[in-house]
């Protein structure tokens, strides 16, 4: 039994590649491809797909205006949403719509086909709820980030924002490796940061790298 | 004779004085309309700079983290420079969203403005509270003001206020939509701040959509920011 797929994107070398993709897998038909919402809904109620694999960003109809008037016409439809956009919102939408998949543009071609096959088979794929949520708790980070340090975590602080290693530090510091180490792993516990990569961003966003 | 000259004259006082009033109205019509072209063709300017941004530096830096990647683990410090990259790329996607907001045309007017304060406050000390209900459709160029004006009070409070809440509210009722944002920080006097883009943007942009526009500061007691818009 293969699977029968309507393809929609507007871009044309996305689309030629995502095709490629499924034609590649011997349980995978590319039925039909078009750009544009108007040609999807067209389309999919000419050919009716096992499964339509969708863009959301399309000329003429956007995707969310085409999922809902596509399922108003053919309730049963399954729709897998390709997206390059990984926000929360975007998912949610999409569900709340009545898609049945969500999957971003940046998936290997693995992972689309296990995608297309399980949206199929009537299951569905959503990537796992990503609140984007920090767990920073407000009180955490009152207005200066740096009142919660000693003061020797402080000089700490702007070596580690200066790009210094913990052995730099502790030389300049005139302490044992281990006790840096220490300082900086409370700092990171205190600002909650989990790197010097984001502990010098925090930093320059609090105005205290000059 | 001399009561019929003055009733003339009167007559013809009128016909000027409604003339004049015609020719008022057109030109204000005029500006209206002038300001909100331009207002269009700022947002497209933007859509521009938003691509180049994604698609020139966003490009090069995906590129130069793919690369940190395929090095790293072979010392702590490449790992740390591929961090860095990492958040560099993020910074900019973020940017070039913030700049030209897709998930507005994408998804519309709600999503759009849950997504706006959700960036905006999640790494922030205040809450944010959002509560949007809408039951008309919304023109494009209505929602883009909602939008552009929510964006510019937000980030007035991340800015400015020191706030600990922060709530939005986006409500239509009849054919009015009506937008509060308050925040319960500093608060400031606004008859002595110097305004800058912010708040200058915010009063332009209502007053090209007719829509009534109200910031009410008080020192010590918040900021509370008000558009009516008419649909
Ligand atoms: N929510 C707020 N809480 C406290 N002060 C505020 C708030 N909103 C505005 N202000 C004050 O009003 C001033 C003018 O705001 P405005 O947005 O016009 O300019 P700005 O934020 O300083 O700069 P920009 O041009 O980037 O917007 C601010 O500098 C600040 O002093
Ligand atoms: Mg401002």
């Amino acid at each position: 039994m293969t699977i029968s797929v309507v393809l929609a994107d507007d871009h044309v070398l996305m689309r030629q590649g995502v095709s490629q993709m499924i034609e590649a897998d011997p349980d995978l038909t590319v039925v039909g491809e078009c750009g544009d919402g108007v040609e999807l809904i067209d389309q999919t109620l000419r050919l009716t797909p096992d499964v339509v694999v969708m863009d959301i960003s399309m000329p003429k109809m956007s995707g969310l205006v085409a999922i809902d008037k596509l399922l108003s016409q053919r309730p049963d439809t399954r729709i897998l949403v390709l997206s390059m956009h990984d926000e929360v919102e975007y998912v949610e939408a999409m569900q709340g719509a009545g898609a049945k998949g969500y999957l971003l543009k940046e998936s290997s071609g693995d992972e689309l086909i296990a995608a297309i096959k399980k949206v199929a088979q009537g299951k569905t794929v959503f990537p796992n709820a990503d609140t984007g949520q920090s767990e920073i708790s407000p009180a955490a980070r009152r207005l200066s980030p740096l009142s919660a340090l000693t003061r020797r975590e402080r000089e700490v602080f702007f070596l580690v924002a200066a790009g210094n290693t913990s052995k730099k530090i502790a030389e300049l510091l005139d302490m044992s490796l281990k006790t840096a180490e220490n300082h900086r792993s409370n700092i990171y516990k205190k600002l909650n940061v989990s790197s010097s990569a984001e502990l010098i961003r925090m930093a320059g966003k609090a105005g205290l790298l000059e | 004779m001399s009561n019929n000259s003055t009733a003339h004259d009167l007559q013809e006082i009128l016909r000027q004085q409604a003339l004049l009033k015609r020719r008022l109205d057109e030109e204000e019509q005029a500006l209206t309309s002038l300001a909100k072209r331009l207002w269009a063709q700022q947002e497209t300017e933007k859509a521009r700079l938003s691509r180049e941004l994604h698609d020139g530096v966003g490009q090069l830096l995906t590129g130069l983290t793919r690369r940190l990647q395929g090095l790293s683990k072979t010392s702590p410090e490449l790992d740390e420079l591929c961090n860095i990259a990492e958040l560099a790329l993020s910074d900019v996607r973020q940017l070039s969203r913030m700049m030209s907001p897709t998930i507005l045309d994408d998804l519309g007017l709600k999503p759009a403005i849950k997504w706006l304060c959700r960036n905006l406050f999640e790494h922030e000390t205040a809450d944010i509270q959002v509560s949007v209900e809408l039951d008309l459709d919304i023109p494009k160029d209505i929602s883009i003001l909602l939008f552009r004006i929510s964006q510019e009070a937000l980030v007035n409070c991340v800015k400015h206020s020191h706030a600990s809440k922060v709530t939005l509210s986006l409500a239509s009722h009849h054919n009015v939509i009506r937008l509060d944002i308050a925040d319960n920080g500093d608060g400031f006097d606004p008859t002595s701040i110097e305004p800058g883009i912010g708040l200058t943007s915010i009063a332009d942009r209502a007053k090209a959509f007719d829509a009534e526009y109200t910031l009410t500061s008080t020192p010590g007691k918040g900021t509370r920011t008000t558009i009516k818009v008419p649909v």
